[in-house]
């Protein structure tokens, strides 16, 4: 842990540095009390004495902790997981919900490999389809169409 | 076996994209011939989503095709216009409009989208809003108000529901007019602010009247002033403020709009049936009752509001700034 | 009193109003399962359907959904840990953890019976004291607020399970992400970088469901992905006379304070489960448990959550201001039939105030039986293998980010945070802070502003009104009372340093 404390509580305090820099362009202080800017100061300041303080702890600390575990395992899967859902969002509205939802869920089953492939295609669209009724027509949550705008 | 599955995955994705272009080319014969898409630019079950909600199914009668809703919220109201406008302008996506997606953004230069790319159809309802004390106050009408915070230059507090609302730019408008100094504690949303007003945490509030009602009427909130012309049925003896002297505050708006882009004779037919929608007894009678006050305008009149509106704002940009 | 309750009885078992009440917390019940829906856009749907109903039918069905849908919300995050809402954040802490150890019944069926109980405490609650209740909620200006949720933060003290520092670096990072968009009281812009969807600030559903839905999915992944389910052996179906005993106080504390708290607009309702939470750990003789599957960890705010539901109701019925969007659209429904909502409801329409009481109590009656058989079905949820639940989960986490607000913008901003929970877990960063901080951090500011604009700047303000000194000084005794252990500690391993 000691290794990834001093990582991330420097990573941190330059968020916390970023923070303040950012509030400084609005107003902190007004004639009427605090401004916009007063509360996100303060905490980028607070932010910045504390990662400073665990910065330093863990800099001087003797311990060599265990936690091998904290690096990224299986970052294949994960990446790609990840843009698939980035995918998702970015078409979510040019191909419809159903669409989209099909697409992303037979690929996310293709890579679980848990079923055949063509138990996976019906499993994702009957999902698609299904969620769609579920949440569209049933309770209301506008979808979106997408391509498929010509049915009600 | 994995290969031949993405590889079914992407033969379906290209049948499927060849016949949606089809589809999309033959279908601009007879306007409307497929669904119509209403962008409420809040999330569901707001003010401006129910408003919505009881008025298209009436308008979906006249015009001939379902209208269905989808919620695009964010951006003060603005995130729903500009999706609304990059899609094609033919006149199948129309949205909400509001003060923010207007002439309050347009002043504040906060509009993601060409002001000018807006056609206003309709406005359905302005929000009737009234300067209110709590009646244990020393402030029994206006004039006391006008001599007290003439007196008292920065004592006096009123409550809003944040200044760039309807409530809050009647107010500011007012109180530049007649040259007062009082306070403004923007709350969040009508409810809290009324809360404030009956805790006694402000001295006054900018609130609507459909809020204030129950309280007028149990007599533990006092009406000093309406904003606008129109006096309230039920306040017979609330003066306005154009009776006053000042100037008439913007109407709220809750209306519809559409690309400017959009085919003149698409346009004609949407506004039409708006038109024959909002004149419908059944539909303002359900409006009022659900606590607005419905007013129709037509396109020119909407189109002229929101151009005062703008010159309005602009005359008070100051004050709502800080 | 008991004539009332009759009239009330009397206006609820009419066949119609019966069958609506039970439809109403069906729909309720599946709204609340299915993780990050609210039950704003269901009700708005059938708004126009409800003009044609007598005023009490209306507000029966739509007050149905709305508590029902407040029952199933921590269904998802016992199995999954995908909290619907930040009230069920913290049971995500031991109801998850509590799935793991194969004791998801007992989580599920605890919160279901505490759910009941607080359902009942607080429609009790409404009956009884209502009208005394609003006169209190009304003492609550801005400074009040302020001294509350300064209170409130001392909460992170308890969700803190390993190191105390990294939690307030968390929560810090939470009041940071909750001052994102234009500021209520200035109307500057902050931090949104020009861009429209971050005007209003970032969503809470997208937030926590990134936090802890699939953030938990993306480590889990990590292991690879088997073909076996996460949780093999599941050990007993309903709660244990043990679980019993330790969660009676916890579900009947939560209750009460559950029930003060949701009269409180503006973070009254989310601060009750996370308060009850640090009540629970606070009092308990063993707050070591808490975070490793202590039943109480999911008893109590379950409870808290649920009545503070019931006494949400209080401010529009007895004053007529909605304070959420459910709310606001019950006002209209009543409107719309002619009965106004106000100081006069109770006395000019008892059967409508009444009616919606007694429906109250028999719709969490109905819940629970609803609820109860459900949990078998919950549970063999959990052996589908994790290959092909992995991808459900992830797919509830999408149309949940989605719906709140219709855009895709949130679904990035629900990735973004998947990311950002992976990388906190991983370098032992607890995420729960990071959401009372963003729940708590504006209200805080914006009550402390208002507050100054009130007092023309004087902070005295704070010390003038007894609520809100009550509450500060309260803090205060909390945090020091908290520091000394600590302190105890530090010098303990000063002298061990200097010995060696």
């Amino acid at each position: 842990m000691r290794e990834i404390n001093i990582y991330t509580s420097f990573f941190i305090m330059i968020i916390a540095l970023a923070i303040c820099i950012g509030s400084l362009k609005l107003s902190i202080y007004t004639p009427r009390g605090p401004g916009p800017g007063f509360m996100s100061f303060g905490t980028g300041g607070i932010l910045f004495l504390l990662s400073f303080h665990l910065f330093l702890k863990s800099l001087f600390s003797r311990t060599e902790g265990g936690a091998k575990d904290a690096y990224p395992k299986n970052i294949k899967t994960t990446s790609l997981i990840l843009s698939a859902l980035m995918f998702y969002a970015l078409f979510l509205e040019k191909l419809g919900f159903i669409l989209d939802s099909f697409l992303v869920f037979s690929f996310l089953f293709a890579i679980s490999r848990t079923m055949k492939w063509y138990a996976s295609i019906a499993c994702s669209l009957s999902l698609a389809l299904g969620s769609y009724v579920l949440f569209s027509v049933f309770l209301g949550i506008g979808l979106p169409r997408g391509m498929l705008n010509f049915f009600r | 076996m994995r290969r031949r599955f993405m590889k079914a995955v992407w033969l379906i994705l290209a049948v499927i994209i060849v016949t949606l272009t089809n589809i999309d080319a033959k279908a601009a014969e007879e306007f409307p011939n497929r669904p119509i898409e209403f962008v409420v630019c809040y999330p569901p079950g707001g003010g401006a989503d129910l408003s919505a909600r009881i008025i298209l199914p009436e308008v979906e009668k006249h015009i001939g095709a379902p209208i269905y809703i989808t919620n695009k919220a964010g951006g003060e109201g603005t995130v729903g216009v500009s999706y609304a406008l990059n899609k094609k302008p033919d006149g199948y996506t129309l949205f909400g409009l509001h003060q923010s997606s207007t002439f309050v953004g347009r002043v504040f230069g906060q509009l993601p989208y060409d002001f000018n790319e807006i056609y206003p159809i309709s406005n359905w309802i302005d929000n009737l809003n009234i300067f209110a004390a709590k009646p244990n106050s020393p402030l029994k009408m206006f004039k006391d108000l006008l001599e007290y915070a003439r007196q008292n230059p920065g004592k006096l507090k009123y409550g809003v529901p944040s200044k760039r609302t309807s409530q809050g730019i009647g107010a500011e408008l007012l109180l530049s007019d007649a040259r007062l100094d009082i306070v403004a504690v923007p709350f969040k949303g009508s409810g809290p602010t009324m809360t404030a007003l009956l805790g006694g945490h402000v001295d006054l509030a900018s609130i609507p009247y459909a809020m204030a009602k129950p309280h007028i009427q149990a007599g533990s909130v006092r009406a000093l002033v309406v904003f606008g012309k129109k006096r309230v049925e039920e306040l017979p003896d609330v003066p306005t403020a154009v009776e006053l002297g000042y100037e008439e505050a913007p109407l709220a708006i809750a209306g519809a709009g559409v690309s400017a882009k959009v085919p003149q004779d698409r346009i004609e037919k949407l506004n039409r049936a708006f038109e024959k929608a909002m004149k419908d007894p059944k539909v303002l009678d359900q409006l009022r009752k659900a606590g607005f006050d419905p007013v129709y305008m037509d396109q020119g009149a909407f189109k002229k509001h929101i151009l005062e509106g703008v010159e309005k704002v602009n005359r008070i940009k100051d004050r709502l700034k800080d | 009193m008991w004539e009332s309750i009759l009239l009330g009885f009397s206006v609820v078992l009419q066949p119609i109003n019966l069958l609506l009440c039970f439809v109403g917390v069906l729909i309720g019940t599946l709204i609340g399962v299915l993780p990050g829906l609210g039950p704003g856009a269901t009700i708005a749907l059938l708004f126009p359907v409800t003009l044609g109903m007598a005023p009490t039918s209306a507000i029966i069905l739509l007050a149905g959904i709305f508590y029902g849908a407040q029952y199933g919300g921590s269904t998802t995050s016992i199995l999954v840990n995908i909290p619907g809402e930040a009230a069920s954040v913290v049971t995500c802490l031991d109801g998850h953890r509590m799935a793991l150890q194969g004791r998801a019944g007992p989580a599920l069926g605890i919160a279901a019976l505490g759910s009941f109980v607080a359902g009942t405490v607080s429609v009790v609650g409404l009956m009884v004291l209502a009208v005394p209740l609003s006169s209190f909620a009304l003492r609550f200006g801005p400074p009040e607020y302020f001294g509350l949720l300064t209170l409130g933060m001392t909460l992170v003290v308890y969700l803190a399970q390993k190191s105390v520092q990294k939690a307030l670096i968390s929560a810090l990072l939470g009041i940071f992400i909750s001052q994102v968009g234009i500021d209520q009281i200035s109307s500057a812009q902050r931090f949104t970088f020009g861009l429209g969807e971050l005007f209003d600030g970032i969503s809470m559903v997208p937030l926590v469901m990134g936090l802890f839905g699939l953030g938990e999915v993306l480590l889990s992944l990590e292991r690879g992905i088997s073909k076996i389910s996460v949780i093999t052996h599941v050990k007993n179906l309903l709660p244990n006379l043990q679980d019993w005993k330790d969660s009676t106080w916890p579900v009947i504390r939560g209750s009460v304070l559950g029930f003060f708290l949701g009269v409180l607009p503006g973070g009254g309702p989310t601060l009750s489960s996370f308060a009850s939470y640090g009540l629970e750990k606070r009092l308990s003789k063993r707050p070591e448990r808490f975070g490793n599957g202590a039943i109480e960890g999911v008893a109590g705010p379950e409870a808290a959550n649920n009545s503070a539901t019931g006494g949400s109701f209080v401010p529009l019925l007895t004053l007529g201001v909605p304070t959420n969007v459910v709310m606001a659209l019950l006002f209209s429904a009543l409107m719309v039939h002619g009965v106004q909502p106000g100081p006069l409801l109770i006395k000019q329409y008892p059967d409508v105030f009444w009616g919606l009481i007694i429906s109250m109590y028999l719709g969490n009656a109905i819940l629970l039986v609803l609820n109860l058989p459900l949990i078998t079905i919950w549970i063999k949820l959990l052996k589908i293998p994790y290959g092909i639940l992995f991808p459900l989960i992830i797919m509830f986490t999408l149309i949940g980010a989605y719906s709140e607000r219709g855009l895709a913008f949130d679904v990035f901003v629900m990735i973004v945070f998947g990311v950002v929970g992976y990388l906190m877990r991983k370098c032992e960063y607890e995420p729960a802070p990071l959401v009372l901080g963003f729940v708590l951090g504006d209200i805080l500011e914006e009550s402390l502003r208002r507050s100054l604009i009130m007092s023309d700047g004087s902070v005295f303000i704070f010390f003038e009104r007894p609520i809100s000194a009550a509450f500060l000084i309260f803090a205060m005794l909390l945090l020091i009372s908290n520091s000394i252990p600590l302190l105890k500690e530090r010098l303990k391993t000063l002298e061990k340093v200097e010995i060696i």
